[in-house]
């Protein structure tokens, strides 16, 4: 944040960007809202409310009780018997840490509306918050049962089975991503990073197939790049792969090098191609059954 | 006969640095100290972030840990520990990633140490070095005891130190692999922000 704001409508269109890209910038909101924008909250109109509400999250997110407490009074006395506002209330407990509270207000607000999505996605951060992984995966499949276009929740899920380790079932969420959205290189780099920790030559040929769809959507994906020179050199050095098909590798795993030093245009190039061969097979951390 | 370990002021105040730029996700990284240490008693002179999404996924951790490598040869250093703060702020115990990556690394460095921040002894304003250690030995782990556990030169002017940093908001000039990843002309090396640190 070098530049200064000083007029409040640059940082009003700032913020919406921000609103409307779903960037966490937590830091930064309260600071403009503190400096420029509280004190021209009057002109705002009717998105000083969606503007009080993302100062608010972001107040919770830098535990600025004071800024959040503020944005939730003034919310308070023009929404009186808003759901949202009673969902902020929730969030605002819950950045308190009182877990039980929060989940009370969740439940009435899932009570009077049953197609409130965020209050029931509101449930799994908590548990996420408090370390109950498996609390929380089983509260997203139940939203998911209901919600299941929700991609953002399928992410979420993805994230979390990634973290007990639960290769499968975290696939399977991507799975579901690649069909809403089958030409996103990220969802298709996030597979085949999935299926090359699994390890095994199948879930190697696999990843290096989703990373070459990555890298033809979007030749600038440096994790694809990387993702398919690792691929394409592990099947070449493999022993199960016929000579065809090593050649193939050997060419993208060629291409790919070529494309990353195009990329980094310093001398760092040199880092890529020789060196990292030569070390690719100290280094494996993935399950062992790669060979 | 207790060993020590100690970090310099580059590496905690890096580790520092990485957790705060990234407060709401687990963060990761590795521990280096010179070639050729003792590893009874360990010195981390230096350390380098690693990521702040899915710390699980192996291939960018592969990708990373290889040109880390490649540049601890040229610079005599060698991998020799690693550090974790989790996106819990509850949370004390290492996850099964962490202890995965740190005994791979104990394969290299014997006796290598797993880092781990303590999220709720943070502050900008840091009194306390909110970190704590368990060390990998004979296969198994074991926590080492406070008085273990230095920072260079000594944990009140490192504190001070890293304190100013904060107040700078230096830590949006820090980058990760990840951030490296995401534009390759960052520099996960952090030269630039080296000599602001000493």
């Amino acid at each position: 944040m070098e530049k200064q704001y000083k007029h409040w409508e640059d940082v009003r269109d700032l913020l919406r960007n921000w609103r409307e890209e779903n960037c966490r910038q937590s830091e930064d909101v309260v600071d403009l809202w503190n400096e420029v924008l509280a004190n021209h909250f009057g002109k705002l109109g009717d998105e000083g409310w969606l503007v009080l509400e993302q100062v608010f999250i972001a107040a919770l997110d830098c535990h600025n009780m004071e800024v959040a407490n503020f944005c939730l009074s003034k919310l308070n006395q023009e929404f009186p018997d808003s759901l949202r506002v009673k969902r902020l209330k929730a969030m605002k407990y819950e950045a308190s840490e009182k877990y039980e509270h929060a989940l009370d207000i969740l439940d009435l607000i899932i009570k009077k509306d049953e197609t409130n999505a965020a209050s029931r996605k509101r449930k799994v951060t908590i548990y996420k918050s408090q370390g109950m992984i498996i609390e929380a995966i089983k509260e997203l499949t139940d939203y998911l049962r209901i919600f299941m276009a929700d991609q953002e929740a399928w992410m979420e899920l993805c994230d979390l089975y990634i973290s007990q380790q639960e290769w499968n079932k975290a696939a399977f969420c991507v799975e579901e991503l690649l069909l809403h959205s089958p030409f996103n290189h990220l969802y298709l780099q996030r597979y085949a990073e999935i299926k090359y920790t699994q390890g095994g030559y199948e879930n190697l040929e696999v990843a290096r197939s989703y990373y070459s769809q990555a890298a033809k959507l979007n030749p600038k994906n440096v994790r694809a790049l990387y993702g398919l020179m690792l691929t394409s050199v592990h099947m070449a050095s493999n022993s199960k792969c016929p000579s065809q098909k090593k050649k193939e590798s050997i060419k993208l795993s060629e291409w790919a090098t070529n494309q990353l030093s195009q990329l980094q245009d310093s001398n760092d190039s040199k880092l890529f191609s020789s060196q990292i061969l030569e070390g690719m097979g100290n280094l494996q951390i993935g399950n062992d059954s790669k060979n | 006969m207790a060993s020590t370990c100690e970090l310099s002021k580059l590496a905690y105040s890096k580790i520092i640095l990485h957790a705060f730029k990234y407060p709401h996700t687990a963060i990761n990284g590795v521990l280096l100290a010179n070639e050729g240490s003792n590893s009874q008693s360990v010195k981390y002179v230096d350390a380098i972030p690693l990521f702040h999404h899915n710390l699980g996924l192996a291939p960018m951790l592969e990708v990373a840990l290889m040109q880390i490598d490649s540049y601890c040869r040229t610079a005599g250093l060698v991998i020799a520990g690693y550090y974790h703060a989790s996106e819990a702020v509850a949370e004390m115990n290492p996850d099964p990633v962490s202890q995965k990556i740190c005994e791979k690394i104990a394969e290299y460095f014997p006796n290598a140490c797993l880092v781990l921040i303590n999220n709720r002894q943070l502050s900008m304003q840091m009194t306390q070095t909110s970190l704590s250690v368990i060390q990998y030995s004979d296969g198994k782990w074991k926590v080492k005891d406070k008085e273990n556990l230095k920072i260079l030169p000594n944990n009140e002017a490192a504190l001070n130190s890293v304190s100013t940093l904060l107040s700078k908001k230096l830590y949006k000039k820090f980058v990760d692999f990840d951030d490296h990843l995401d534009d390759v002309q960052q520099d996960w090396l952090n030269v630039s922000l080296k000599s602001m640190i000493d």
